[in-house]
């Protein structure tokens, strides 16, 4: 004898489908939507050929959304990556001295990396496993992306010349030597030792 | 514009640090240029221990090793227009 009191689990997954659906708004893209429909429809029918066909549906739709917006990420991001690559190219050409201009650009990469490679993380922990194994290409561009990030913050930020560093203490024996060594006349203009280089 | 004089001590280290001839010649360039010619933006930088030396600071980045922090003191009491590079020390 049945419990009639007792919603069956057909009942409670139409429950759900339901209120999922009423929930979604214009931000939720229309293939999903009646994707999601479908899916309830084939619910309501109970036929389970129906059911399955419209899963896959769903699944369709949902990696649609999820390649759209992650690509979406990725071209950000990279985007992001390519222009701080160019800039440590232009670093390596000139030393710099420490001060706000150089504080200002640190900055700026660190915000540019505290926003873009936590979406990414998130992104990816998001997906979950189902789509991690559904969409392998983009699941392994993500992590890529992630590690990018992750290298140019151990490269280039973690070490960054912050102005307000406290300087190292003074090599004192180094000072030493080296004022015997200009009594005796030792010392050397610089230009001559960028010409003993080959410098100029 | 100063004249800048570099100890052998220093010229030693400075070859130590760098471990490469371009690395060295942008940092001998960047002492020659900035240094002998903007000194005064950094003179203000005096070392707690000895009144003749000021601290002069500059940062290269290599591909290869990441940023290379060099810290100079540098003598401007021992002779007019002539500053002297007394020691070098590099982070990290």
């Amino acid at each position: 004898m049945p419990h009639l009191n007792k919603k069956s689990n057909h009942d409670s997954i139409r429950e759900r489908l339901e209120s999922l659906i009423s929930s979604f708004d214009t931000s939720v893209p229309a293939s999903l939507a009646e994707a999601m429909q479908s899916l309830l429809a084939a619910v309501n029918y109970n036929d389970v050929a129906l059911i399955k066909s419209s899963v896959e549906s769903v699944f369709a739709a949902v990696e649609h959304t999820v390649r759209e917006e992650v690509e979406k990420r990725l071209e950000w991001s990279q985007r992001a990556v390519a222009g701080l690559h160019k800039a440590m190219v232009s670093l390596e050409d000139e030393p710099i001295e420490p001060d706000e201009e150089s504080d200002e650009i640190g900055k700026q990469i660190a915000a540019m990396h505290e926003k873009l490679q936590p979406t990414l993380i998130e992104l990816h922990a998001g997906m979950g496993a189902i789509l991690v194994q559904r969409l392998p290409d983009l699941a392994a561009r993500l992590v890529n992306e992630i590690n990018n990030w992750k290298v140019l913050k151990e490269n280039l930020l973690d070490r960054w010349p912050w102005s307000a560093q406290e300087p190292h203490p003074v090599d004192r024996s180094m000072v030493t030597d080296s004022r015997k060594a200009f009594d005796r006349n030792e010392g050397k203009p610089i230009e001559d030792l960028i010409n003993q280089l080959g410098g100029n | 514009m100063y004249k800048v004089i570099v100890s052998p001590q220093v010229s030693q280290r400075l070859g130590e640090l760098c471990k490469s001839r371009s690395v060295l010649l942008k940092v001998l360039n960047r002492l020659y240029h900035q240094l002998g010619e903007q000194a005064v933006r950094y003179r203000g930088q005096r070392d707690y221990n000895d009144p003749d030396l000021f601290i002069y600071r500059h940062s290269l980045y290599t591909a290869d090793r990441g940023w290379l922090t060099f810290e100079f003191a540098v003598n401007d009491a021992r002779a007019q227009d002539h500053l002297f590079v007394e020691s070098v020390t590099s982070r990290p």
